[in-house]
């Protein structure tokens, strides 16, 4: 788990990755392999296999949700904006890194004693928050955080007893993980790892990247909503954590090819390796924007389940990663027997 | 014609879940003909010289897709395309499998929204398993609509005219133009098919082939007047892309040469679809011909034949024309 808590202790806002990079390139720098890296900021590495087998692309996204400083106040606290979806609600009073210097700062609520009863029920939006870095006026909140500096929760890895893993990031830290380990599976298939850039702003860095490199099959490797808390209805719940890897059949961006995904599952089914649906039609990852790519990409996307994604702190269970892991590396040799379905 | 417009609007076609109008189009041109992709896109090449074109049209209609099963064979389902709540209630569905069932809707609180969530299917199924003998996770189903034939006029709930006008246009194209033909899959969600279609492709004009909302009944309020049994409708712009000039100037003046009748229309509210396909590899020019129909939300259609006829034929003039640009 160590590089899992490198790569979710690192600052990856979209755009702004170069930490994340850093740490893949030096991971990868164990197996021989050559870092590539395009104008946007995709990392790329290529382990080149036999001519007539498959190209498989192995799809992690490198950024997080995160925030942006937009402008100050007076008084030199930090006015901001989103970078990526995060609940308004999970702001308030929260740890926050800013720019690459990690500045530490807070977002600041009022206290209780200065407020009525209707504003202690009102949710703060966004553009109503503030990030407070001690700054003593504007010009010094300038001067440490200029405009367009990028923010992200300041939250630290930590594996539980119970091997439960607390951190920022698992979307999609967790698919940069398990592309990594998943490299050293022993294949005749050339596997290209892609580490995209701005997948919260729109899958930004997918298209460039199935267009460059024009693979057979893509597996996006994902940190997907886990559901399983109290007043969530079983057909609203995405999936559970401690239930294995998640496969998408759907969701808003693309539908998984079918004869691909069932060979998903028997490849699972084969290695005793349990897993569960994606049960809600909803978000999109990477898999989307490169369906289109160069004549069409057949493209399936595997996930850990992660609770509370998007928001300051996410749990997931050891056990699932590393079931994303194996399920990857069996499907990547399940592929270079059986080929790929048409 | 009349007879593939009507073979094909009884077929379901629910987005990604295209195989069997797919099975009928090949069957109604040629045994064996094209190349299907693994996104169940129909490819059927005519090669000759000049530019490549590209015609396109969708065979998906508006669709559910199924994610949960419950214990008492109850089936869940979210909406795969921009379907209202309101739209879908009391309605009859129908799956892959030829599975029919009926939309209900559990208690809700009164003043409180009615949501997809809130919604079930029931296909009979005494319990989850004899439901799963006939449903699957991840299958789309399509609203089950039965079909008329009134003289002229087809009455019905997704008619497939676009598609029989393209397949009939296969079946008496005879030019030296170097044509793509292709009946793309998932259009309703935004295009996805057809996207791919045009990167493999790579064509040098693009011609869809769509349907356009007839607004001759009564009291509607759309001020732009496009009627059925006026002619096919020549889309000039729309909110998202333009359409090309030239080529829609060719289909002004085939027309007119042929005394077939057209109507011009700007595309509301926004054309994903032809969008996705324009700028899938930067920018294709694109031109549109669609077909008038009345629609009454997702599951009612009245058309004519006869505007599926003048399409039919303006487009086998287009697309023998030599293009000079």
């Amino acid at each position: 788990m160590l590089l899992l808590e490198k790569l979710t202790n690192a600052i990856g806002a979209p755009g702004d990755e170069s930490e994340v990079r850093k740490i893949l390139i030096d991971h990868l720098a164990k197996l021989d392999l050559e870092a590539i890296i395009d104008h946007s900021g995709n990392l790329f590495f290529v382990k080149e296999g036999k001519t007539n087998k498959p190209r498989i692309m192995l799809d992690a996204h490198m950024d997080e949700v995160a925030l942006q400083v937009m402008g100050y106040s007076s008084d030199g606290e930090l006015r901001i904006q989103q970078l990526g979806g995060i609940d308004d609600r999970v702001l308030g009073s929260k740890y926050v890194l800013v720019g690459s210097e990690r500045i530490k700062g807070v977002i600041g609520l009022p206290p209780i004693h200065t407020q009525e009863r209707d504003s202690i029920e009102t949710v703060y939006k966004t553009k109503n928050l503030v990030i407070d870095i001690g700054a003593k006026d504007k010009e010094e909140a300038e001067k440490l955080a200029p405009i367009g500096t990028t923010v992200v929760f300041d939250t630290e890895f930590e594996l539980w007893e119970n091997n439960v893993v607390k951190g920022k990031s698992f979307d999609d830290r967790a698919g940069c993980w398990a592309v990594a380990k998943a490299l050293v599976v022993e294949t005749e298939c050339t596997l290209i790892a892609s580490f995209t850039f701005g997948e919260e702003l729109g899958m930004k860095g997918a298209a460039l990247s199935a267009r460059c490199y024009e693979p057979d099959l893509v597996i996006s490797l994902e940190g997907t909503t886990a559901g399983d808390m109290p007043e969530v209805p079983e057909h609203q719940m995405c999936c559970k954590m401690w239930g294995g890897p998640v496969i998408t059949f759907e969701d808003k961006g693309i539908i998984i090819p079918k004869k691909l995904r069932l060979l998903l599952e028997e490849t699972a089914k084969k290695n005793n390796i349990p897993y569960q649906y994606k049960g809600t039609v909803t978000g999109g990852t990477n898999a989307g924007a490169m369906q289109f790519e160069a004549g069409g990409t057949q493209c399936v996307v595997i996930a850990a389940p992660c609770r509370y994604i998007h928001s300051p702190v996410s749990l997931a269970t050891k056990q699932d990663l590393e079931q994303m892991v194996e399920l990857t590396k069996a499907f990547i040799q399940t592929i270079d027997k059986e080929g790929i379905p048409s | 014609m009349r007879d593939i417009i009507s073979l094909f609007s009884r077929i379901a076609s629910p987005s990604g879940f295209e195989d069997f109008l797919r099975h009928a189009i090949i069957d109604t041109i040629a045994p064996n003909i094209g190349e299907t992709d693994f996104m169940g896109n129909l490819i059927i090449k005519h090669p000759g010289t000049g530019p490549k074109i590209l015609v396109e049209v969708q065979m998906d209609e508006e669709s559910i897709v199924i994610n949960h099963i419950d214990k008492d064979g109850f089936v869940r389902f979210y909406p795969a395309s921009t379907l209202k709540e309101s739209e879908v209630i009391n309605r009859q569905v129908i799956f892959p499998s030829g599975a029919l069932g009926f939309i209900g809707v559990e208690e809700i609180e009164e003043g409180s929204k009615c949501s997809f969530d809130k919604m079930f299917i029931d296909i009979g199924a005494r319990d989850k398993k004899i439901a799963s003998k006939f449903v699957s996770i991840g299958d789309h189903a399509s609203f089950s609509t039965p079909v008329r034939v009134e003289e002229d006029r087809i009455v019905g709930g997704n008619l497939k005219i676009p598609v029989a006008v393209l397949s009939w246009v296969v079946k008496n194209i005879d030019t030296s133009n170097n044509l793509v033909f292709a009946f793309t899959t998932q259009g309703k969600l935004g295009g996805r098919g057809a996207a791919a279609v045009v990167t493999r492709e790579q064509p040098d004009l693009i011609v869809t082939l769509d349907t356009f909302p007839a607004t001759d009944t009564p009291n509607n309020p759309n001020k732009a007047l496009v009627e059925i049994e006026n002619g096919p409708v020549v889309i000039v712009r729309g909110m998202l892309i333009n359409r090309d000039p030239y080529a829609t100037s060719i289909l002004d003046e085939l027309a007119e040469s042929s005394n077939i009748p057209i109507q011009r229309a700007v595309k509301e509210p926004f054309d994903y679809h032809d969008f996705r396909m324009a700028s899938a590899l930067g920018s294709i020019p694109i031109v549109t011909l669609a077909i008038p129909i009345r629609k009454f939300g997702i599951y009612g259609q009245v058309a004519s034949f006869i505007d599926a006829t003048n399409a039919g034929k303006l487009l086998v003039k287009t697309l023998r024309k030599k293009l000079t640009k």
